[in-house]
């Protein structure tokens, strides 16, 4: 018997060392390069520090305070939060709909799955230029085809006088990956809940309200709270997008304007265009707690108010 | 298995310090990095280099600042850097980035001090107080007169316009009159008098205040010049996109200034000598296009012209192979990269000896090469301060213009909002070295 718990405790000695053996180079690699240089930039950020200064001294928290001071600072938050919930509304709306057109097996299902997830599979820079040349308002193909619709006279400068939707219509042309969880999520409610529900009387809308909606709920929140942190991350669309004219070189050299200069683009062209390092982590360390604080709140929510099987 | 994967993480480590540590040095072979866009620095130079020079090895990587500076901040900056605006030389230099070449020139087999066109030059040298006097941190790989005048004789004739002399500048008051009566609309297409480059407004703007005696700084540095004809100055930028002559909001481009000019969407452009070049890929454009000169604030006060300080090369000071580094710098400047490029046309060369190089057969070549010969008589370094870096005045100008052509702000608090963020960050470089 004690030769057997000596072997046993061999055993689970080994796995543990297998295991952290395993996620050593990853533990390393985020340490490395995530974690370090995260909380550099908060030690950064309580100092006077600039690309290049020569006395560097601490300053506390006074970036922090001078960037809930800053009118560009606040108005590039607000942007960043008004795209964001615009997007994950665009996001789980548009990506449960399509979903649920889908699954309904229609002729050529397949071929419309692949379609609406193959833009998902470009890179986001490709997808970029794609739309500037499609809301280009002198060679662009969405002027083209209103004006031969006859539905406008003048052509429209979309890039220049609505800069946040041409954002927010390139990235809901994203929604493949919103639509893969749905489907994904869609294929675990079991089958006979519909047919006795169907037999009960049930149209298809109570269906999809009294069944498909609970059991999703789930993959509605994970959705929810995925779409609104990568809103509050959004950051080379605005400059691909950007109506000023870019002439090689940089694709971040010229800001974008004011409407869709979002909060990681701000921090971006602080620290490197204006060489301020110390307020420009600063910045990005707000944007950190925001995306921290509402990620709390939703994971909060979630556990509140979504199904689970599992007894919590 | 544990022990052959414990001696290869042992060997994997062994070799990724050996790899970080010093590989390279003393007399034997050297690698250097060399920061430059490809049009700059060709593939073909480069293997041309790397076979004659066993011993002194190139890399290239592609052009970007903030890598750069970001590398410098880590200590791991490029050897050899292509030099975007020698404007910013003062920058650059009071913070201790450059390698001062002064000696190297002086000893310099392939470079002579007495051959180097200090016109045309002269941005790339600093005292420490004054840029154009000092000690030397680079060349310019080539240099433009970049405000002088290329129109399109096709929109001049439909819009019934007289072409400009080729001699005689025109007042910028005269050039904006031609620019709105070469500023119409045709089948639903506009065609704008003339596109200020976006990046080029500080530097126009330079040249504007030289040539009225004023200075776009007050005499310290540290403020925007708040002088009634120096604030008329930038709203000239603001006035020719609000009356249209220029792309605004309504009207964008679909292209840069120079694109959208080729592309037959602009009457003149101001962008020089080099884009001349440029335009021998559109059809006909001998015939097509024409030159002037840059203009004058009045007919009676001095001509300036600008080179933005020119696109050049500088070696970063924490290079670990300065002499290397500068054999490759003087052979790029007067060896065969150099002897090539100024017999390509796309840009005065540093050197007056390879000046006879340029192309001059044709009306079209030989007007811009007087042209431009003529302008470096004029030039001047762009009044830039080494407290905060042109990027700053170009976005925040932008922005200001954006906020006026949406009718946010008015003419005058739109140069406000541009001052006040310039004076912030003029503040902010003062404190940043320490003044």
């Amino acid at each position: 018997m004690k030769s057997l718990n000596r072997k046993t405790g061999f055993i689970a000695k080994e796995n543990r060392r297998s295991f952290y053996t395993f996620i050593a180079l990853w533990i390393i690699g985020f340490a490395l390069f995530q974690v370090i240089p995260i909380f550099w930039g908060f030690r950064v950020s309580l100092t006077n520090r600039m690309a290049f200064s020569l006395v560097i001294k601490n300053v506390g928290l006074k970036n922090y305070i001078r960037a809930f001071s800053d009118t560009k600072v606040m108005v590039s938050i607000a942007q960043t939060f008004y795209y964001s919930l615009a997007n994950t509304f665009i996001q789980v709306v548009l990506g449960l709909f399509l979903a649920l057109l889908l699954e309904k097996r229609m002729r050529g299902h397949s071929i419309f799955r692949v379609m609406f997830y193959l833009p998902y599979v470009i890179p986001i820079v490709a997808t970029g230029w794609i739309f500037r040349i499609f809301l280009d308002k002198n060679v662009g193909t969405l002027n083209l085809i209103l004006t031969n619709l006859g539905l406008i006279e003048q052509k429209i400068s979309w890039l220049g006088s609505y800069p946040l939707l041409s954002v927010l219509s390139a990235n809901f042309w994203r929604v493949g990956w919103s639509l893969l969880i749905f489907l994904g999520g869609l294929s675990t409610i079991p089958h006979d809940l519909y047919d006795s529900a169907e037999v009960d009387g049930a149209n298809y809308l109570k269906r999809v309200r009294i069944i498909t909606i609970p059991f999703l709920s789930p993959f509605i929140a994970f959705q929810l709270v995925i779409s609104f942190i990568y809103g509050m991350q959004m950051f080379i669309m605005p400059f691909i997008l950007n109506p000023t004219p870019m002439r090689g070189g940089q694709l971040t050299s010229f800001d974008p304007p004011q409407e869709t200069f979002f909060i990681l683009a701000r921090g971006y062209s602080i620290i490197f265009n204006d060489s301020r390092l110390a307020y420009g982590f600063a910045v990005l360390w707000i944007n950190f707690l925001i995306v921290l604080i509402f990620s709390l709140i939703y994971t909060r929510l979630i556990k509140r108010y979504t199904y689970s099987e599992i007894e919590g | 298995m544990k022990k052959a994967i414990t001696v290869f993480l042992f060997i994997a480590m062994a070799a990724f310090v050996w790899a970080g540590g010093e590989s390279e040095g003393g007399e034997g072979p050297v690698t250097l990095r060399v920061m430059s866009p490809e049009s700059d620095f060709t593939d073909a130079w480069l293997e041309s280099w790397n076979e004659a020079n066993p011993n002194i090895q190139l890399v290239r990587e592609d052009n970007d600042y903030t890598k750069w500076l970001a590398d410098f901040m880590s200590g791991s900056s490029a050897d050899l850097l292509n030099f975007g605006r020698g404007a910013e030389i003062p920058y650059f230099v009071r913070r201790g980035l450059l390698l001062d070449l002064t000696e190297y020139f002086e000893k310099s087999e392939l470079i002579k001090m007495n051959d180097i066109d200090l016109g045309g030059c002269g941005a790339y040298r600093f005292d420490g107080q004054e840029q154009g006097k000092g000690s030397w941190y680079g060349l310019p790989k080539d240099y433009n007169n970049v405000t002088a005048i290329t129109y399109n004789k096709e929109l001049f004739d439909k819009a019934g316009a007289a072409y400009p002399s080729e001699t005689e500048p025109m007042t910028y008051d005269q050039f904006v009159a031609l620019a709105r009566k070469v500023t119409f609309e045709e089948g639903g297409n506009k065609y704008f008098g003339t596109e200020v480059n976006t990046s080029w407004v500080p530097f126009i703007a330079s040249d504007m205040a030289y040539m009225i005696g004023k200075t776009l700084h007050t005499a310290d540095g540290l403020k925007m010049n708040e002088d009634p004809e120096v604030r008329e100055i930038w709203k000239y930028f603001l006035r020719l996109r609000k009356e249209g002559i220029s792309s605004n909001l309504e009207d964008p481009l679909s292209g840069w200034a120079g694109s959208a000019f080729q592309g037959g969407n602009i009457a003149m452009v101001q962008l020089g000598y080099w884009f001349g070049a440029s335009c021998a890929s559109v059809e006909n454009y001998q015939q097509k296009f024409g030159w002037a000169p840059a203009p004058v604030m009045s007919k009676e006060g001095p001509r300036v012209t600008s080179s933005l300080g020119a696109t050049g090369f500088v070696i970063s000071s924490q290079t670990k192979y300065p002499d290397q580094t500068f054999a490759v710098f003087e052979w790029y400047m007067a060896g065969e990269p150099g002897v090539e490029r100024a017999k390509t046309g796309w840009g005065i060369p540093p050197l007056k000896s390879l000046q006879p190089l340029l192309p001059e057969e044709t009306e079209f070549d030989r007007v811009r090469k007087e042209i431009a010969m003529e302008e470096v008589k004029y030039m001047k370094p762009p009044q830039l301060t080494w407290y905060a870096r042109a990027d700053i005045y170009i976005n925040e100008f932008k922005a200001a213009e954006t906020a006026y052509l949406k009718g946010d702000v008015t003419e005058d608090k739109a140069i406000d909002m541009f001052y006040e963020t310039i004076n912030e960050a003029l503040a902010l470089g003062k404190e940043e070295l320490g003044e």
